[in-house]
Order: structure tokens, then C-alpha cells, then sequence
């Protein structure tokens, strides 16, 4: 197997999963870049086992007025979460899980319930890999985003236009592609969802509250969630849309021809996730073999770069430094700053997150135990295989593989300042 | 694992003060339960800042994300104000009055900026906007970050500002506090960003030397091999490391300024606001040469419930202006200091039940010893846009013209040309 084969299957657990555990890429090698790509963007059919809910078990229950509940229960499920993406032996369905989350940006900050963040985290778990039809309508009148975009207090008699300008905005079609009269249709045809108290609680249909009169959405009548889905896929702008989402994250650029192929090939699938995430990962293997201008490259958030970095160390943290320290960087999962998502790209390049994340790297180097082949590595000073097992076969650029020669020689038990150095280097965060 | 002497700005380690992030607030407590060993070294001795050495003005601007309810910030005084706000509507005698400017008053959580208008410290901005606003919250933040609505720009109008007054190689002239703001996106000029303050130091595993660690870290940084993101992240390594280096020399005081005597509102809370800008004023006194500080605060968004949420960040607002004009006075940088308010749009004039959707021209706050203490522009109810929104009647860029004026400009050169500046400098 050539060393690009190798990088290839790497590249494809960096970007539609969260890298790699210590043999695995080893393991991988026989099956190949293909037999790869099927098995992590369709776990089901090639028999890859199912994974536990990585909530289960969890005490969420609501309690009302209790904040010192939900800070414990959101650093429990926050945690639990994590634990999930640095195990899981199904990256894709994770990966995919995540996309989502940052798509349709909700945050524990005003729902205020962890319970509804994991009911919301779950419908992603659940279906972010098939239609983004029946994504988008669990989406509309899931419990956390009727409380975020505020869908519960939109009425008959009191239209709230948060979320019927937001689903179209960015959930489904982009800004330039409906009108200000389409924003009063949409949450007027909206209107009449509501929370049912209970642990957790619920979604469910008012018609008393629901503005029955139909009306005219981009050229199609609509009436109730159903109708306002239908109207909002049929648009050409809406596989365009998602298409540049997944070509953004995964390819790290905005190449319109590229997404408009993608986008053709999405609509041709009845927009099927599985298809759409297929053909972008294929259009990035196709991409690695061509000139260092073409490679993807993204800059790794810090969430996945945290997951990533557990996986391959098999090290972990105490949680609430973790909290802290993942605050510092600007990424809590399940607080987004805003229902845009994280900023991303060189926004994660600021010296903020570069602080937070050297000081995640070197908690987690200090954890890793010395039997760790990562760490032995680093102690041994074999950089190439260390490399390989942060996941870059390729090896480490110039510049990191000088800091790993000069850490090696600022104290400490062996190998834990280089590994620290490694994992915090641009080699991983932008790749 | 130890903090190491390379420490944070302005706040402790587990200290009182919550983080700047909204989430920081609910960990608070286990974080500062939790085993960090060490903490910052204290230096009582050099606690009192030194003044002097003035490197020139400084502009903060505070960046209330969401889009803040200019209506129910500067409250005008008519009929037809009631008739739009029938259960929002703040009722006419609770309003801090405006000495002077009897057609409006201030929502009653700004009380403590009453003290400011009477100073003629304050200044107000009402109708502010810019051109064909969309609604959209992500459209408004990138014409208000580039100052140049309708086209797309790679820069914002305070890294064009950075990049035309300097050489752009100290990333501490420009310090962005909860986050990074794109509004400081230079061609050239480096800038710092801050989330959390009390995160912002390198630890070092038990054993290593830390000045070895930040080195090796350091060599990271060159050679710069492949272009783009990767050049940007070894940059990110080399700004990082020599901001860490200053901040840790710059021996910052550490005190807070007491909460004002009668911040207002009966239930002050220290939110985003109060805690960037309390972080802004550490700076201001360290003397590191920084001019532009930007403080991001969030949760304008007041689609619903709006009562109870809009009365608490206007009282972190008003609290934290407020909070903050005594330490600058107190640090004697006072009078290099104009702190400015912007939003992405106001809100909509009449209220959907509980709260308000997205709308046009917004109500901005001037303060600072610079100010003339006057109200500009309107927002004048009996002529809404046609959308029922406040009218963008001054365009955003006049708002930023008063802030590079007060930098001594270039304007033009950053705002593609001059704008009125209404007079609301002295």
C-alpha cells in the first residue's frame, strides 16, 4: 500500500470522522481507500455493529428552577458527548451528527434544558444520514429549536418571525433566495407548535393557536410544516445550499463549480445525506492526489481537534477542565454562539484559541500514560511514526519536527513536552 | 499541570467574575471547584498602574450582538411609542430623564448612566443603518464589520484603520475581548483576541521549564511551509507566543472597580459587558499600546420574552459603562478614552406579543470625556420604513467616522470617503 493510500483513508477519518485510534490506520490498510470510504459513510450495510447512545444512562431529568441541575447535567452531557466521538466505531454517523449541529446552530444557553439538546442531538444521530426532507421537518418542531427560535411563542394572533426567517436563511435556501414576504408566510403557516410539559418534554400541534389561513410561500401555497418543507426543498437553492455547507466543511472552500455538481447530484438523490456526503468525500480524495493550491484544507475546530487528539492518545481530562479550557477556545458543543454556528475557518486561528488549545494539548499529554505508542514516540524521538499516529502519515512539516527536537529537551517525564508540542502544532490544526 | 507565570489579563484564575461566555457563567462554580494547581503570581507592588506615556486615543466599541431594541434603549417620549410597545412599552415616568432633552428618557436598567448625560459625557445616535438591510442577522454583521454594504470585503473598517495608521506588526494595538470580531480583519495588521480572561496563559506540564515549552512552541512558527491556513496557523503560533510574552511583563492591575453605588435596576448582574469591559480598562491602565479594544457581548436577539431579558443586559450595559468610567478615571486614562455602541440592526417598532423581530435603524451610545453630550437623529415614529421598521436615517459609517476622528483618522481612507459626523464630538 503506497503512502498516499495511507494518507488517503487518514484524510477521510479526519474529515467525515474524528481520527484515528493507535493501529487502526494499520488495520485499515488491507481493505483499502474504497472499502473505507463505503464502510464509514454506510455503517448499516456493511455490518459495522452499532454504537450505544452516548446519553444513556445519563440523569437529565428537568427540574424546574434548578440551575445548579443544569450546569451539572450540561457538563454530564457535554462530556458524555465528547466521550462518544473520541470512541465511537462509527465516526460518519457522529461527524454527521456534529455538521448538523453547527447547521442548525442550537444552544443550551437559552434552551436551558440539557434533556432537549440531547432529544435535538439524537434526531441528528437518527436521521442526519438520510432525506434532509424529513431532517428539516424533525428540525421544525423539535422541542429545543421551538424554545431557541422561539417557533413556541409564535401564535395566530402573535407571529414570531425567528424561526420562519431562519429556517430559510440558513437551515435551508440562503439569504437572496426568498422575500420578506415569504418570512411572514412561512411563520404565519408555522404557527400553533408548543412544549408539552414532561422529562423530557415534548412538541406538539395547537390548532387553536395555529394561523389556518392558507398562504403564498415562493410560489406555493402552503398551510402547515408539511407544506412549508415541501415549498423549501423544491427550491433549486436548497440542494445548491446544503451541497456548499458540506463543501465548506469538508473541502474547505466555496469552488462553485464544485458545488453545483455536487448540488445536481444531491437533488438527482432526492436529497439524500448519504449520497451528497458521499460524493463531496470522493471530490477530496480526487483532490489529494493533485496540487498543494487544490488540497483541502480546513482549519480542525477545536471540538473534533479534542476528539481527534483523544482518540489517538487514548488519554482524557477531568471534565470541568475541559469545560473551562474548550470555553477559552470558543467552542462548547451544545452552545454555539449564535443560530449561524461557529464562525470556524481563521476564526480559529486567533490567539484566543491557539492559548486554549496548547493548554488542552498539554493537559492531555500530561494524562497520556507512558505505554501510550504516542507517547512512547514522542519519548523515542521517532517523528515519523508519531506522525502516523496523530494521523499524518505524510509525516510532520520542517518547522514542527524542529519544536519536537527542542522540546524533547525542556524537562519533564519523557515524551509528554513533544507530544504536547505535536498535538498543538499547525500540522493538526490545519489539515 | 501549573499555570505558569505567564498570566491572564486582569482577572484571577477562578476568580469571582465569570468568564466572558455566556456558557462560563454555568460552569462557573465547577471550574472553580476544579484541581488547576498554582495561579497567577501577585505583584502588589506594581498594582498601581502607571499613567503617562499616552501612545494616543483609544476607541472601544461594544458589540451588542443580536440586534438591540434602539426603541426600548433611548425610549421616545409619544403616543405613538404606546400604541406600537402596548405591553413592552415602558411607561413614561419610569424612565431616567434626559436633562435637557425632554422627548426622550432612558430605559430605567441605564440608570447609571444618568450621571454621564449630566457630565455631557454621553452621546446618542438614534436611526442608524445602512442601505437595502436585509433583516438578515449574518448580512447586517458583515456590512456593519466592512463598512461597505452591499459588497463583499476580505477587511473590516477598524483592520483597514489598523492597516493605514501603522505597520500593523503589534497584534496588541487591537484587542478583541469575548472572541474574535471580523471587524478587525486587516490586509496586514495583527490582532489579539481574548475569550475567556481567565484562561489566557500557557500551562507547562509538571517538570518542563516553561520558557523551554514556549520556545519549542515558538519554532512551530518557521519555517512557513504551504500557503494559506497553514500560514495562518504558524502566524497564529509567533503572535500568540509574543502577546503571552508582553501581557506577562506588563504586571496588570488586578483590582475591580467597585459596582456603582445605585447601578438602577435592583438586580445588577455582571454579564458580557460589565466583564470586557472591566478587561478593557485592565489593559487600558498597562499601558501595552492598544487603541482599538472591541467587546462582544450577545443576547440582543429579543424575539420573545423580551421584558425580563432586555432588562438585564441593558443593566450590564449601563452597570458596566459605567463601572468602567471609574477605572479609567481612576487609572488616569480617562480622557484618551470613547467607548461606542454598535448592533446589526434595531428591532422592529411594534411588538410581536412578547417581544420584537428583526428591524432597521438602531439607537447608539457615544461616551467619553470627547463626546458633546447631544441626541442625533431620530427615531421618528410617525414615519416608519415600509417594512413598519425605524428608518436607517444616518448611515452606519457616520458612526464610525466619529470613532476614526477621535483616532485622527484616516476617514477616507478607511470609509472609502468622509461622513457627517453630526457634530457629536467636541
Amino acid at each position: 500500500m503506497s503512502t498516499s493510500d495511507r494518507a488517503a483513508i487518514a484524510w477521510l477519518h479526519r474529515r467525515a470522522g474524528f481520527g484515528l485510534a493507535p493501529g487502526e490506520l494499520d488495520r485499515l490498510e488491507k481493505p483499502g481507500v474504497d472499502a473505507v470510504l463505503d464502510r464509514l459513510v454506510d455503517p448499516g450495510a456493511h455490518r459495522v455493529a452499532p454504537v450505544p447512545d452516548p446519553w444513556k444512562g445519563l440523569d437529565l431529568r428537568y427540574t424546574p428552577g434548578q440551575n445548579q441541575n443544569l450546569r451539572a447535567q450540561t457538563i454530564a452531557a457535554v462530556g458524555a458527548w465528547i466521550d462518544h466521538l473520541a470512541t465511537t466505531g462509527r465516526p460518519t454517523e457522529s461527524w454527521l451528527t456534529w455538521f448538523w449541529h453547527n447547521h442548525f446552530a442550537t444552544a443550551i444557553a437559552k434552551v436551558r434544558v440539557p434533556a432537549l439538546m440531547v432529544t435535538q442531538l439524537r434526531l441528528f444521530q437518527r436521521a442526519g444520514a438520510g432525506s434532509f426532507a424529513a431532517l428539516l421537518r424533525g428540525v421544525t418542531v423539535d422541542p429545543a429549536m421551538l424554545v431557541w427560535l422561539d417557533g413556541r411563542e409564535n401564535t395566530r394572533l402573535t407571529p414570531n418571525e425567528n424561526y420562519g426567517r431562519e429556517v430559510m436563511e440558513l437551515f435551508s435556501l440562503g439569504v437572496g433566495h426568498y422575500t420578506e414576504a415569504d418570512v411572514k408566510a412561512c411563520a404565519a403557516a408555522l404557527s400553533g407548535w408548543k412544549l408539552v410539559a414532561g422529562n423530557p418534554p415534548t412538541s406538539r400541534f395547537v390548532a387553536a393557536q395555529h394561523n389556518a389561513t392558507p398562504q403564498r410561500l415562493l410560489g406555493r401555497t402552503v398551510r402547515d410544516v408539511d407544506t412549508v418543507v415541501a415549498a423549501l426543498v423544491a427550491q433549486p437553492a436548497c440542494p445548491t445550499f446544503i451541497a456548499g455547507a458540506f463543501v465548506e466543511a469538508v473541502l474547505g472552500t466555496t469552488d462553485a463549480g464544485l458545488t453545483a455538481d455536487l448540488a445536481r447530484r444531491f437533488r438527482s438523490s432526492n436529497l439524500n445525506v448519504r449520497t451528497l456526503l458521499r460524493a463531496t468525500l470522493e471530490a477530496g480524495l480526487a483532490r489529494l492526489d493533485g496540487p498543494e493550491s487544490a488540497r483541502p484544507a480546513v482549519v480542525v475546530a477545536p471540538a473534533p481537534w479534542w476528539a481527534a487528539a483523544r482518540r489517538a492518545t487514548g488519554a482524557n481530562i477531568d471534565r470541568r477542565i475541559l469545560a473551562k479550557q474548550l470555553s477559552a477556545a470558543g467552542q462548547i458543543p451544545m452552545n454555539p454562539p449564535n443560530v449561524g454556528g461557529w464562525p470556524g475557518g481563521g476564526a480559529w486561528l486567533s490567539t484566543s484559541t491557539t492559548v486554549a488549545r496548547t493548554n488542552l494539548a498539554v493537559a492531555l499529554a500530561t494524562a497520556t500514560p507512558s505505554t501510550a505508542p504516542a507517547l512512547k514516540a514522542a519519548a523515542a524521538g521517532d517523528d515519523a511514526r508519531l506522525a502516523d499516529l496523530l494521523g499524518r502519515p505524510a509525516g510532520f512539516s520542517t518547522a514542527t519536527r524542529n519544536a519536537l527536537a527542542d522540546a524533547r529537551r525542556a524537562g519533564g517525564r519523557p515524551g509528554v513536552a513533544p507530544l504536547a508540542i505535536a498535538l498543538a502544532s499547525p500540522d493538526l490544526t490545519v489539515a | 499541570m501549573t499555570i505558569s507565570r505567564r498570566s491572564f489579563i486582569g482577572v484571577a484564575a477562578g476568580g469571582a467574575v465569570a468568564g466572558a461566555a455566556a456558557w462560563s457563567g454555568l460552569v462557573q462554580d465547577a471550574v472553580a471547584a476544579a484541581p488547576v494547581a498554582g495561579g497567577p503570581e501577585a505583584d502588589p507592588a506594581s498594582s498601581a498602574a502607571k499613567a503617562g506615556s499616552a501612545a494616543g486615543r483609544i476607541l472601544v466599541v461594544i458589540q451588542l450582538g443580536g440586534g438591540n431594541d434602539g426603541l426600548n434603549t433611548v425610549v421616545p417620549i409619544s403616543g405613538r411609542y404606546h400604541d406600537l410597545r402596548p405591553t413592552l412599552g415602558l411607561k413614561d415616568s419610569t424612565l431616567v430623564a434626559l436633562k435637557g432633552q425632554p422627548g426622550y428618557g432612558l430605559h430605567p436598567s441605564l440608570k447609571a448612566l444618568g450621571p454621564l448625560w449630566a457630565a455631557k459625557q454621553l452621546g446618542i445616535v438614534a436611526g442608524v443603518g445602512y442601505p437595502a438591510n436585509s433583516r438578515s442577522h449574518f448580512q447586517a454583521l458583515d456590512s456593519w464589520w466592512s463598512a461597505t454594504p452591499g459588497k463583499a470585503s476580505t477587511t473590516g473598517w477598524l483592520g483597514r484603520w489598523l492597516d493605514a495608521s501603522s505597520n500593523g506588526a503589534d497584534p496588541l494595538r487591537a484587542v478583541s475581548i469575548g472572541g474574535g470580531n471580523p471587524a478587525l480583519r486587516a490586509s496586514r495588521a495583527l490582532s489579539t483576541a481574548i475569550t475567556d480572561p481567565t484562561g489566557f496563559a500557557l500551562a507547562t506540564p509538571p517538570g518542563v521549564r516553561p520558557a523551554a515549552l514556549t520556545a519549542a512552541f515558538l519554532r512551530c512558527a518557521t519555517p512557513v511551509e504551504g500557503g494559506g491556513l497553514r500560514a495562518g496557523a504558524q502566524r497564529a503560533v509567533a503572535t500568540t507566543v509574543g502577546v503571552l510574552d508582553r501581557v506577562a511583563d506588563a504586571h496588570l492591575d488586578r483590582s475591580l472597580p467597585p459596582a456603582p453605588a445605585d447601578s438602577g435596576a435592583g438586580e445588577y448582574v455582571a454579564g458580557d459587558v460589565t466583564t470586557g469591559l472591566q478587561v478593557a480598562a485592565n489593559l487600558i491602565a498597562a499601558n501595552l499600546g492598544t487603541q482599538v479594544i472591541v467587546v462582544n457581548a450577545g443576547g440582543f436577539d429579543t424575539h420573545a420574552n423580551q421584558a425580563t431579558t432586555h432588562k438585564g443586559l441593558l443593566a450590564d450595559l449601563g452597570g458596566g459603562l459605567a463601572r468602567f468610567q471609574q477605572a479609567i478615571t481612576k487609572s488616569g486614562h480617562a480622557g484618551r478614552v470613547l467607548v461606542m455602541t454598535t448592533s446589526e440592526f434595531g428591532r422592529r417598532a411594534r411588538e410581536n406579543g412578547s417581544g420584537t423581530d428583526h428591524g432597521n435603524g438602531g439607537t447608539h451610545l457615544l461616551v467619553g470625556a470627547g463626546v458633546k453630550g447631544s441626541v442625533v437623529g431620530s427615531p421618528n415614529l410617525a414615519k416608519l420604513d415600509p417594512q413598519g421598521d425605524v428608518a436607517a436615517s444616518i448611515d452606519v459609517r457616520s458612526l464610525y467616522a466619529v470613532g476614526l476622528t477621535w483616532l485622527g483618522g484616516p476617514v477616507g481612507e478607511v470609509l472609502g470617503r468622509s461622513y457627517d459626523t453630526y457634530g457629536l464630538l467636541r
